[in-house]
């Protein structure tokens, strides 16, 4: 079955002046990113994988090229008609979380919902019955973020992520800074919420989160240097991961 | 120390632009706290020794020459406490003066400069070397509002008959000085003088110069001497209250100036604690790092508030300097107003105590703001987390009323608590600030006669003196909105002193009503007296005192008190029956005519003088003189008006800068996160901007309030200070309103230019800062 293109970079362009050098980052770039794919972005320290989401997602202005996302080519967009096309189309989790720390994790999650959807009875409906999906309990929602610990934090991100139903997801290392048991935990929520339809890009170093993946992209000096296809996660397919060591090995990693 | 210098290098360089704000408000603060400080220790301290200079008579007393005999002079000598007597002639006339381009009636002393005198000498400041024949030497003050020049001619008109004399230069002299003391002392060549006098012989006055160790008791012995001998004082003084008199206004300007001087130093002080609170917030993990390097935190404590400190001292320096740029001016202003030539001179001991108080200031709010850096363990700080950090979910958005932005707003406010806090009390001070200046503005600009009422006693629109009884034909002249006769030259004798006495028919009818405790006599048997009267003599209301007047005395009850600022309190008030117990040849000459359009003033006098020709005594065209009398005030209160609306627009600008740039500071990382979940700037804006108001509005209403309610109190101590017991001040609750609505609006207008700050930040900076 034939995939849909959800967004189609070209020719990207992203530099950045340091000091009198330029650098560049992302250089001229050719990406496709497909629907309900899980799309992992991998690459050593400084190849770009973060810009590159980032830019994707409108978060960062290309200096040339074109993002068509949607039909709507983003790179045309200016900031507020950026912010009303995030918050009605991305979703993101952030390596180090970024909840606002003055609110309690429910509050964090309907400060996106509510943004898109004013009944407010609806949306905290579904943040419930996310947060019961991603494990976190009444008792732990009510509370701030520095009073959970780091796992229930990212889990309260994704949630918050996923309220307005996102056409897709951009997550930044959400496990790095995390230990193995939370890494878990929030992988497997996106799994599951990739499994149920939703697209996800996601940026890691780690080779456990890249197997939750369908599709493997390298990025090398700003460019795609490898492509790899997985298929559908599945937890006993240990096929997999000597794939994806193979391919790793062949990019250098 | 090292450690802690090459550490606030770090903290002055973070906070530069901060800083900046700080020192401009310390700056302005200074300017006018060192300028007002200077004034107000300065002016009275060189008047004095001006006075000493030119050897300023401690009482003098003007009686018509004809009264005057040599016994006068050696009885004089002969009472106790007098050291010197001095007599000087001269012609005393009331004429029409141009001042500040419309007519004054003024009364002046004309003198023979050539009459070397060794009592209230003069001093030429300006003089032309061309011999001028009939020439003038003109009071300082009378040179300042005349618009003349020196070889000018100084014009009147008495008696049909044109006076014309060049004006030679131009005197300094401490005995009259301006108009408060009701008399302006000029100076005539010989020629000039004697041609004066020839027209004007039974205008010929003795002027009687008094050297005392006691100026009060000289001048009250004096007094009573002559009311004993029944002599006509025309005018009298003495040295201190001549002082009082001129320099009222100036003591006026200084206690605004002192009073919004200390306002915006609180402010700096209030700003700079906080910013030095914000510091210690933002650089929490920074300051654990330097502890757990071995740093005291005496030495970080030193290094935070140093820039502050070096700042400070440096823009209190800047101040000092700066306000004797600004001195000339203020000090032309006290010359225009008291005629009194002030020269600005360096006073090393105030600068010092300036500089003293504003760092004692700067130095123990910083240092009080910086002790929570004594309390920040190591580990904790390190991990960014600030003692006693209070992170509540204030507004569970689950449960609040209102859409999202709303409850976000909400939640801003609650999260801001201390620059909210900071910004209330700002917004409390500069409405009271505000407030005040509004009051001024509204009463001397909008309302001259609330000021006029205040500083002046009746203030007809003509004064008219006639042989005949003309009240009931004036009255039905067009234009004539009511005729009173009323009398303030009339004199009484209590406890063997003289007072000058208004004497009216009915006091309802006056215009202003200069009663401030009691009432004022209705019956016959029945006086108000003078706030000095009061005083001098412990007089209470119900209190029976004895007038006398040629050997007849009478008791009157005291039924209230009155204020005079130009007579000083030395004042009683009763009625035209009452006063005819005492001199039953009385009768009233003088009528006060209250016109309905006060413009046509000058035209309803010649139309008096060409209808009863000789049978008018004098006119006086009152409204003109107040005009012309209101207008440097009216000006110089627009000036100061403007000048304090600008630096309170200035200071809004500058608090808000410093509030608005530690909350996007301090909030940098949490409105990326915003903008990435799909904030708009717009959105982020009014949410920052919203979460001000509730403290903008609530410190404005605290200070309309207060304002509202003690702005009188305020007021009234300013004036009592000059002598004005009886302020006719309006506090019309709409101009606090109006204020307040324009603070609002300013404050959000500014907040919403500066907060458009973060449009200028871009998510992914935000996110990765």
């Amino acid at each position: 079955m034939k995939k849909n293109i959800m967004i189609s970079a070209k020719n990207l362009v992203k530099s950045f002046n340091s000091g009198d050098t330029k650098q560049t980052i992302i250089n001229n770039l050719d990406i496709d990113i497909y629907d309900e794919d899980f799309t992992i972005i991998m690459g050593s320290s400084g190849a770009g994988k973060s810009t590159l989401m980032y830019l994707l997602s409108g978060m960062d202005k290309a200096n040339s090229g074109s993002i068509i996302f949607k039909d709507k080519d983003i790179c045309k967009m200016n900031n507020d008609e950026l912010a009303i096309f995030r918050r009605r189309n991305c979703g993101f989790v952030f390596q180090q979380i970024y909840l606002l720390d003055k609110m309690s994790l429910m509050d964090n999650v309907l400060t996106s919902g509510l943004l898109v959807n004013n009944n407010k009875k609806e949306i905290v409906g579904k943040a419930k019955e996310l947060f019961e999906r991603v494990n976190i309990p009444e008792i732990t929602y009510k509370k701030n973020m520095n009073q959970v610990s780091g796992g229930e934090c990212q889990r309260a991100g994704i949630v918050r992520a996923a309220i307005n139903n996102p056409s897709i997801i951009f997550a930044d290392e959400p496990t790095g800074a995390l230990n193995s048991e939370n890494s878990n935990a929030v992988l497997d929520v996106l799994t599951n919420l990739n499994n149920n339809g939703q697209s996800i890009i996601m940026v890691t170093h780690d080779k456990k989160s890249a197997l939750r993946g369908n599709r493997i992209i390298y990025l090398k000096d700003g460019k795609i240097f490898g492509e790899l296809k997985l298929g559908k996660y599945e937890t006993n397919d240990n096929t997999r991961n000597e794939k994806l060591d193979k391919f790793l090995k062949e990019m250098g990693w | 120390m090292k450690k802690a210098i090459t550490l606030s290098k770090y903290f002055f360089k973070k906070n530069i632009k901060d800083i900046i704000s700080l020192v401009i408000i310390i700056l302005l603060s200074t300017i006018l706290f060192s300028s007002a400080i200077i004034i107000n220790f300065n002016v009275s301290k060189d008047y004095d020794k001006e006075a000493d200079k030119l050897n300023t008579a401690n009482s003098f007393f003007t009686i018509p020459s004809v009264e005057y005999t040599d016994n006068i002079l050696n009885d004089i000598k002969n009472i106790k406490g007098i050291e010197s007597v001095e007599v000087q002639d001269g012609i005393m006339l009331t004429i029409p003066v141009n001042m500040e381009g419309s007519i004054q009636e003024q009364n002046q002393i004309f003198y023979n400069i050539d009459n070397v005198s060794n009592i209230n000498k003069k001093e030429i400041i300006k003089e032309t070397t061309d011999n001028v024949r009939y020439g003038i030497y003109l009071s300082n003050y009378t040179y300042i509002h005349s618009g003349l020049n020196i070889k000018g001619e100084y014009k009147f008109n008495i008696d049909n008959i044109a006076y014309s004399f060049n004006i030679k230069g131009v005197v300094n002299e401490m005995q009259y000085g301006n108009y408060t003391s009701s008399v302006i002392g000029e100076y005539l060549s010989s020629d000039a003088y004697n041609y004066l006098l020839e027209n004007n012989k039974e205008k010929s006055v003795t002027i009687i110069s008094v050297k005392s160790k006691n100026s009060y008791s000289s001048y009250n012995n004096i007094s009573k001497y002559l009311s004993g001998k029944n002599i006509n004082v025309l005018s009298k003084n003495y040295k201190e209250q001549s002082k009082n008199q001129r320099l009222a206004i100036s003591n006026i300007l200084v206690l605004i100036l002192m009073v919004f001087a200390s306002s915006i130093l609180i402010i700096s002080l209030f700003v700079s604690k906080f910013k030095i609170e914000q510091t210690v917030e933002e650089e929490t993990s920074n300051m654990g790092a330097l502890k757990a390097l071995g740093y005291t935190s005496k030495e970080i404590i030193m290094s935070c508030i140093l820039p502050y400190i070096i700042s400070g001292l440096l823009f209190t320096i800047l101040g000092i300097v700066a306000s004797y740029f600004v001195l000339p001016i203020l000090s032309k202003v006290i010359e225009m107003q008291s005629g009194f030539i002030w020269k600005v001179k360096i006073d090393l001991s105030l600068n010092i105590l300036v500089l003293l108080i504003n760092m004692i200031l700067i130095t123990t709010f910083t240092l009080v703001a910086s002790l929570k850096i004594k309390k920040l363990n190591p580990i904790n700080a390190i991990r960014g987390i600030a003692p006693k950090e209070n992170n509540k979910n204030h507004f569970e958005i689950e449960k609040a009323k209102g859409n999202i932005h709303f409850i976000l707003m909400l939640k801003n406010f609650m999260n801001t608590k201390k620059q909210n806090i900071l910004l209330g009390i700002m917004l409390f001070l500069i409405t009271i600030i505000s407030s005040f200046i509004g009051i001024l503005f509204y009463n001397v600009n909008m309302n001259p006669i609330n000021f006029i009422n205040t500083l002046v006693e009746e203030h007809p629109s003509v004064v008219i003196s006639s042989n005949l009884d003309l009240r009931k034909k004036f009255e039905t002249q067009e234009n004539v909105k009511s005729v009173i006769y009323y009398d303030e030259n009339v004199t009484l004798n209590y406890k063997d002193n003289s007072y000058k006495t208004f004497v009216a028919e009915n006091f309802k009818d006056l215009s202003n009503d200069l009663c401030y405790k009691g009432k004022n006599p209705i019956n016959s048997n029945e006086v108000a007296i003078g706030s000095k009267l009061e005083e001098t003599y412990n007089i209470n209301i119900g209190d029976y005192i004895t007038l006398s007047k040629n050997g007849k005395e009478n008791k009157y009850k005291v039924v209230g008190f009155i204020q005079s600022v130009n007579y000083s309190g030395e004042v009683v008030e009763m009625t035209l029956d009452g006063y005819k117990i005492l001199d039953n040849s009385y009768l009233p000459t003088t009528m006060y005519i209250y016109l309905d359009n006060e413009q046509r003033s000058e035209e309803f006098i010649n139309q008096v003088k060409n209808e009863y020709g000789s049978d008018i005594i004098s006119t006086m065209n009152y409204a003109e003189s107040m005009e012309s009398a209101t207008t440097m005030y009216v000006s110089l209160v627009s000036i100061i008006c403007i000048i304090i609306i600008i630096i309170t627009l200035l200071l809004i600008y500058l608090i808000l800068y410093i509030v608005i740039s530690s909350i996007i500071m301090k909030r940098k990382q949490e409105l990326g996160i915003f903008k990435a979940i799909g904030y708009e700037n717009k959105e982020l804006v009014k949410q920052l901007v919203g979460g001000f108001l509730p403290s903008t509005i609530i410190g404005s209403m605290l200070g309309l309030i207060v304002s509202k309610f003690f702005m009188s109190d305020v007021y009234n101590k300013i004036f009592m200070s000059v002598g004005a017991y009886k302020v006719s001040f309006e506090y019309p609750l709409i101009i606090f309103i109006s204020l307040v609505i324009f603070l609002i609006l300013a404050t959000i207008i500014i907040a919403t230019i500066l907060a458009h700050k973060i449009k200028r930040i871009s998510v992914y900076s935000l996110i990765k800062d």
